[in-house]
């Protein structure tokens, strides 16, 4: 673009003749002491908590202690740009981000300062970052499911649209991996999605910007990334800030939204930090005394909203990340008893190649289940007492007694549902498809398949089912119920028997059920030893 | 003979008035200088002293400023505390209040003899509040004559509603005009902020090329 000089001329001209010198007064004070991101800064006498502050070279702060003489204030950017005599001015408001679609497909910083390649972002609106949770009124009871497209989720611990699931396990037990194929699986829903990365590795970061990429899932999705290597007060105000910009999605556009704290035991410890600098008094694992709020002020701004308010909603998916399987730590406790469930994850699983690790045992949901279609609540009935027994006979056969048919057959049965709870990443599945599925598994269709082939089975049969009986899978999608039950069932035996023709399994048990005690005796131990490992 | 004048400098901008004093201060130094000020205060007052023990610390405050001597004496830690306070007494004993001696002598007791300017700024801050009176620091490029210097008060008196002293600073990077401080409030009247504030008008106004697009 070239400038014309007469012309800027002219624009300075005129903007000094229309130039008007008004009186303007600052409350300022003077910063006394600076460092990790902690300035602590005398007068400012009638600054508020969470006021904002601005410091002579134009940084940022946010006030967060206010002591007898000074304030102890948190510095929002380079903290090693600030010096001791600075200035610090008051500026009468509170923090707040910009928000609006421009959002969607970009990464940005708590502040919203864009961190991707792809220029400034335009946002006309701004949000206070740390705003109220709807009340009573404002809230609907939790209804319609949010699909994670994950077997073992969507049918073991469902998640409503306004609900708050906890994902909790060890370090590199699938979690991020979870909040990623849901976020992948939202592509049809029109769910907008924040992924809000707190004191991640940066390359951990990059890995899941490209896949999200990889699976179009940028269009509808903000990624805001305090990484690692932000300074603290960025990674403290990271969550405030995803939940600010999702809320203008749910309370001005009406949208259902899906926000991942990824993860939470990383903020604390930010807020851990911030603290102890700030010399507040350490609590339980020196996390100060109010670190409940912390996290319970953040998950309270999930919710459904009542239909007056424009019906949107915000579901939380936070993450926990344990030492040593410990979830009776101070933190993990905290925002167990603030969610509406728990996915666990345990490391075993994972090695023994059960992935998604999740422990259907003790991870439960507690509102998502009036969220689930009606079709799948139904299967999911069988599937959960199937699973459970399991569980219990798995224990015996471990001893190696001598099984009676009927326990054999429940055993094998468990053995195939666990195999087809497995399921890879970015591999999401249709509820529908999920529901046809289970509901063949879970009434014998798979018994004659060996456990290794179970998930052969599972992609041809889905292959079938959609390619010569499609209208049984639109039925399912169109009305959420589980019409015609026996045909379904039909199509199962049907190609449960073809398969096994197709792949010349041989058969250690007769259809009928009557058995070759000798064969199975051996064989069973075994196999149980591989599944529960 | 170099080494008094660079003294000279170093106190210079030590002692300046107002914040000015806690530039180089930290938080621990602060707060130590806050709680001695405030004792002091509430003793004056507690005792109807304000007046003697205000008067007394200022003359102090002034030899202090003046002879660098004085200021190397009392902080020398090589000699005796107790010959440091004898010395102190006998010298000030007929000149000030008794109760500004005793303050001094706890501050050589305790080795904080260093905050002394400090305590002073903040202690004549709060007997100023206490009389409804306010220092306003008034920083300006060019040296204040007095009429504007009464100009500024009356106006400064009438905003404030208080009654106001006026002490002049030069800094000439602020170009034109004045900016004052007082108690935690900044009024920038300076031809800096103006340009500064026009500029961030130019620069953000739509281009010329937009506005044709627009036009
Ligand atoms: N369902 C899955 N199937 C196969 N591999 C998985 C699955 N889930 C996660 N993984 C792999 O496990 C590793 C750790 O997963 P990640 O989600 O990063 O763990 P966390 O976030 O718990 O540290 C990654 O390499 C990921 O590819
Ligand atoms: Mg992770």
């Amino acid at each position: 673009m070239k400038v014309n000089v007469a012309e800027l001329s002219q624009i300075i001209q005129k903007e000094l003749e229309a130039y008007e010198s008004l009186l303007e007064v600052d409350e300022v004070g003077t910063v006394l002491e600076v460092g990790d991101g902690i300035a602590r800064v005398s007068g400012l006498r009638n600054a508020m908590s969470a006021e904002m502050v601005e410091f002579e070279n134009g940084i940022q702060g946010i006030v967060f202690n206010l002591e007898q003489e000074t304030v102890g204030i948190v510095i929002l950017g380079d903290y090693l740009k600030i010096k001791e005599g600075f200035q610090a001015k008051r500026l009468k408001r509170l923090l707040s981000v910009p928000v609006g679609e421009a959002l969607l497909g970009r990464i940005v910083d708590p502040l919203g300062n864009p961190l991707d390649d792809m220029g400034p972002v335009r946002c006309e609106e701004s949000r206070l970052v740390e705003s109220p949770a709807p009340g009573i009124s404002a809230r609907k009871p939790v209804r319609t499911p949010l699909q994670t497209g994950i077997k073992a989720i969507d049918a073991m611990v469902p998640i409503g649209r306004g609900q708050r699931e906890l994902i909790i396990g060890d370090r590199k037990t699938g979690k991020t991996a979870i909040a990623i194929d849901t976020i992948i699986n939202q592509r049809e829903s029109g769910v907008i999605c924040i992924y809000v990365a707190i004191g991640q590795k940066t390359s951990t970061i990059a890995a899941v910007v490209e896949k999200l990429k990889e699976y179009d899932a940028m269009d509808y999705t903000i990624i805001v990334s305090a990484s690692a290597s932000a300074n603290f007060p960025l990674q403290y105000i990271a969550p405030y800030a995803g939940c600010a910009m999702a809320e203008w999605f749910v309370n001005e556009k009406h949208k259902d939204t899906l926000i991942v704290y990824d993860d939470l035991s990383k903020h604390a410890d930010a807020y851990r930090q911030l603290s102890l600098l700030l010399n507040r008094p350490p609590g339980r694992e020196a996390y100060p005394g109010d670190v409940f709020y912390l996290h319970s002020r953040l998950l309270e701004r999930s919710a459904k909203l009542s239909d007056d308010l424009g019906g949107g909603s915000m579901t939380a998916l936070p993450i926990i990340e344990t030492q040593e399987g410990e979830v009776s730590a101070y933190i993990p406790t905290n925002v167990i008893s603030i969610t509406d469930g728990q996915i666990y994850l345990l490391p075993n699983l994972f090695a023994a190649g059960i992935r998604p690790a999740i422990d259907v045992g003790i991870s439960v949901s507690r509102v998502g289940g009036n969220a689930q279609i009606h079709a799948m609540k139904q299967v999911a009935g069988t599937l959960r007492l199937e699973m459970a027994q399991f569980r219990e006979l798995q224990a015996f056969a471990q001893l190696g007694t001598d099984l009676d048919p009927a326990t054999q057959r429940q055993l094998k049965r468990g053995m195939c549902l666990v195999e087809l709870l497995k399921q890879p990443q970015f591999k999401t599945m249709k509820v529908e498809d999920q529901v046809a599925l289970i509901y063949v598994a879970s009434h014998g269709c798979c018994d004659m398949i060996p456990p290794g082939m179970v998930r052969q089975f599972e992609a041809e049969f889905l292959e079938y089912i959609n390619g010569v009986y499609p209208h049984v899978i639109s039925d399912i999608a169109q009305t959420g119920r589980l019409n015609n039950k026996t045909l379904l069932k039909e199509i199962g035996e049907e190609y449960s028997r073809k398969f096994i023709k197709d792949h010349n399994i041989v058969q250690d048990t007769e259809e009928d059920g009557c058995e070759c005690p000798q064969k199975t005796e051996q064989q069973k131990p075994h196999d149980v030893e591989g599944g529960s490992r | 003979m170099p080494n008094n004048t660079d003294c000279q400098t170093s106190v210079k901008t030590e002692h300046g008035l107002g914040d000015d004093v806690f530039l180089t201060m930290g938080h621990k130094k602060y707060k130590a200088s806050m709680a001695y000020a405030k004792a002091l205060f509430n003793f004056a007052v507690d005792f109807k002293l304000l007046g003697p023990i205000g008067k007394g610390f200022e003359e102090f405050i002034c030899i202090w400023r003046q002879s660098s001597l004085m200021r190397r004496f009392i902080q020398c830690h090589a000699i005796d505390r107790n010959t440091r306070k004898e010395r102190i007494n006998s010298l000030f004993k007929d000149r000030m209040h008794k109760g500004i001696l005793c303050f001094l002598g706890k501050l050589i007791d305790n080795s904080h003899t260093e905050l002394i300017p400090g305590i002073y700024s903040m202690f004549s801050d709060m007997a100023d509040e206490a009389r409804n009176k306010r220092r306003v620091r008034v920083v300006s490029a060019f040296p204040l004559n007095s009429s504007q210097k009464s100009r500024l008060q009356k106006t400064l008196e009438d905003y404030l509603k208080l009654a106001v002293t006026i002490s002049n600073e030069i800094d000439p990077r602020i170009l034109g005009g004045f900016v004052c401080y007082t108690d935690s409030i900044k009024i920038d009247m300076s031809l800096k902020r103006d340009l500064e504030k026009l500029k961030d008008r130019v620069l953000t106004m739509p281009c010329g090329g937009d506005k044709k697009d627009e036009g």
